[in-house]
């Protein structure tokens, strides 16, 4: 009896362990009707890493991949700097509710995306170096200023062949497309 | 012995791939009579960032173009002119600069000269891009080819192919762009016939099934919008990118790239870079953020140009002359009829990933990368 309890208790804790360890980072709302966006502008990411423009490198390729799904319009950068200007926007990285409202009318957009870009750049252990990226973006409906979806992906790092074997990882470009990729599902999904 | 004899083959076959298209290995070009008899060739513009001889280069040119039969603008004339014009920028010629070249020194045609890359040893290299514009009230492009060269491209046997001296590879240089204008000239010459100008891997490439090992140059990730039409007659305009790049003139140096490829489509007609300058400084229009539709605007609405396409983008790397050749860009085409995006594609490239046995395919210049990046962004887009 004693050896049974002992034993579900082995489960019980290999179960919490598991779950804990697929602790989603992905918040949807499910009131809202993702089918009906179809304007959407992406607004400059802010960018807490050392590296300059790698937050426009990182925007273009989000901003080219939405589009390439076909589900949405986003519109062109310069379009947005107009937006910002015209509704005067102060900080586009960090917009108020009231300001996405007044953006939303100016651009008719019926929703934006900002980001915050929080590490792009080299990382190193011992003597192992890679590249990585860590992304989160929110989703925020015009008409509420609500965030209907926010998600995060990181991608790259040094793996375990890297510490093996050495090798400095993959290049930033394709870790960027891969953190889009993944976004870009937990949007779809 | 063999084995020794044919390591030694291998490596000196460097030539065998890559940058094939980009080095004439004939220099001699024959003198032909074009229709264009008189032309004003415009002061070498250096986009290559360092200190360069562009009088030398402009000299070489000047006594190509003589070779070939043109009359060539003296210098004191071209000067009087460029003063009372207050033309500066020679990257590209205006509507107001082309028919003051016509009516002030009686010129058919203008040489625009541009210098992309130059480093003088270690090893030298060199990249160069010319287009042979009308004089007249609209220029238009006749004729546009670059070159890009570097001394370590074709090292040959225990290196004898290594070029060291500069004035080598401006020579070079020259001499093929100075065999494409030939061959340009050539086929104006016998069109009826259905000559074409084009390099034979451009004529191959042209249509993407074609494009076989050449693939990894296409863009990684593209968007066409269903609104995009399926390809007629029109005219497209390219405007400067947004640089974001560390690469001072990268955003002239893309835009001149896609000008010369849009060239090659028989159904495109192109506007001159200098017009689009002249257009975009006469708007006051200013891109801190990337391609708009106010921009985009200010050619749409201006029915003399007859522009149905703008495009642009955003360079994130351009590294030429140090370090290993990369080249990162995005391209985003406004269309008239719908105002909206009907194209983005993102390309990116470094020189090592097409490296081979013995360096056979390897990419030796940032121009040369993004001759294959355009052809293939152009290839897919207007497929």
């Amino acid at each position: 009896m004693n050896d049974k309890r002992k034993v579900l208790s082995a489960l019980f804790a290999a179960l919490l362990c598991f779950t804990s360890g697929c602790a989603s980072t992905v918040f949807k709302n499910h009131d809202m009707d993702f089918g009906a966006l179809q304007n959407i502008a992406v607004m400059p990411f802010q960018n807490l890493t050392g590296e300059e423009a790698s937050a426009e490198r990182v925007r273009d390729a989000f901003m080219g991949g939405l589009l390439a799904t076909g589900a949405m319009y986003v519109i062109p950068a310069g379009e947005v700097n107009r937006g910002v200007g015209r509704s005067g926007m102060r900080v586009p990285t960090e917009p108020t509710s009231e300001e996405i409202k007044k953006f939303g009318e100016v651009m008719q957009v019926e929703a934006v995306i900002t980001g915050v870009l929080r590490e792009y750049g080299q990382i190193r252990s011992g003597s192992s170096v890679a590249n990585v990226l860590s992304l989160s973006l929110q989703l925020i409906e015009v008409e509420t200023g609500k965030v209907v979806w926010s998600a995060s992906s990181t991608k790259g790092g040094i793996s375990v062949t890297d510490r093996l074997f050495g090798g400095g990882g993959q290049p930033m470009n394709r870790i960027t497309e891969d953190v889009v990729d993944d976004l870009l599902d937990k949007l779809f999904q | 012995m063999l084995a020794l004899a044919g390591c030694f083959c291998l490596v000196g076959c460097g030539w065998l791939a890559g940058d094939k298209g980009e080095l004439s290995s004939t220099l001699e070009v024959q003198a032909v009579r074009p229709e264009i008899k008189s032309l004003v060739l415009l002061p070498v513009q250096n986009w290559s960032g360092f200190k360069a001889p562009l009088t030398q280069v402009e000299q070489v040119m000047q006594g190509r173009l003589q070779a070939m039969g043109f009359t060539v603008l003296d210098e004191k004339r071209r000067e009087e002119c460029m003063r009372r014009q207050r033309i500066r920028d020679t990257s590209g010629v205006g509507r107001k600069a082309a028919l003051a070249f016509k009516t002030e020194t009686g010129v058919q045609a203008i040489m625009v000269t541009c210098l992309e890359t130059y480093q003088e040893a270690n090893p030298p290299k060199l990249t160069l891009h010319a287009r042979l514009v009308t004089a007249e009230k609209m220029p238009r492009i006749l004729w546009a080819e670059s070159v890009g060269l570097d001394g370590n491209q074709h090292p040959g046997l225990l290196g004898l192919g290594l070029i060291k001296d500069q004035n080598i590879l401006i020579d070079k240089a020259v001499n093929s762009l100075a065999l494409s204008l030939a061959a340009w000239l050539d086929a104006e010459k016998n069109r009826h016939q259905g000559q074409d100008w084009r390099r034979e891997e451009e004529q191959e490439g042209w249509r993407l099934p074609g494009f076989g090992r050449q693939s990894r140059y296409l863009p990684r990730t593209s968007f066409r919008s269903k609104n995009m039409e399926a390809p007629g007659r029109f005219t497209v305009a390219v405007i400067p990118f947004l640089n974001v790049s560390s690469r001072k003139y990268a955003e002239q140096i893309l835009a001149v790239h896609l000008v010369n490829k849009l060239l090659r489509y028989d159904n495109i007609t192109v506007l001159e870079p200098g017009v689009v300058r002249e257009e975009m400084l006469k708007g006051r229009a200013l891109m801190p953020a990337g391609p708009s539709l106010e921009v985009a605007d200010l050619f749409f609405k201006r029915e003399e140009l007859g522009v149905d396409l703008i495009l642009s983008g955003e360079v994130f790397d351009y590294q030429d002359v140090i370090g290993l050749p990369k080249v990162d860009f995005s391209l985003q085409a406004f269309d008239k009829k719908s105002r909206e995006t009907v194209w983005y594609s993102r390309s990116f490239n470094t020189a090592e990933a097409g490296e081979g046995f013995f360096d056979v395919g390897r990419i030796y210049t940032a121009h040369g990368l993004t001759v294959r990046m355009a052809h293939g962004a152009m290839a897919m887009m207007l497929q």
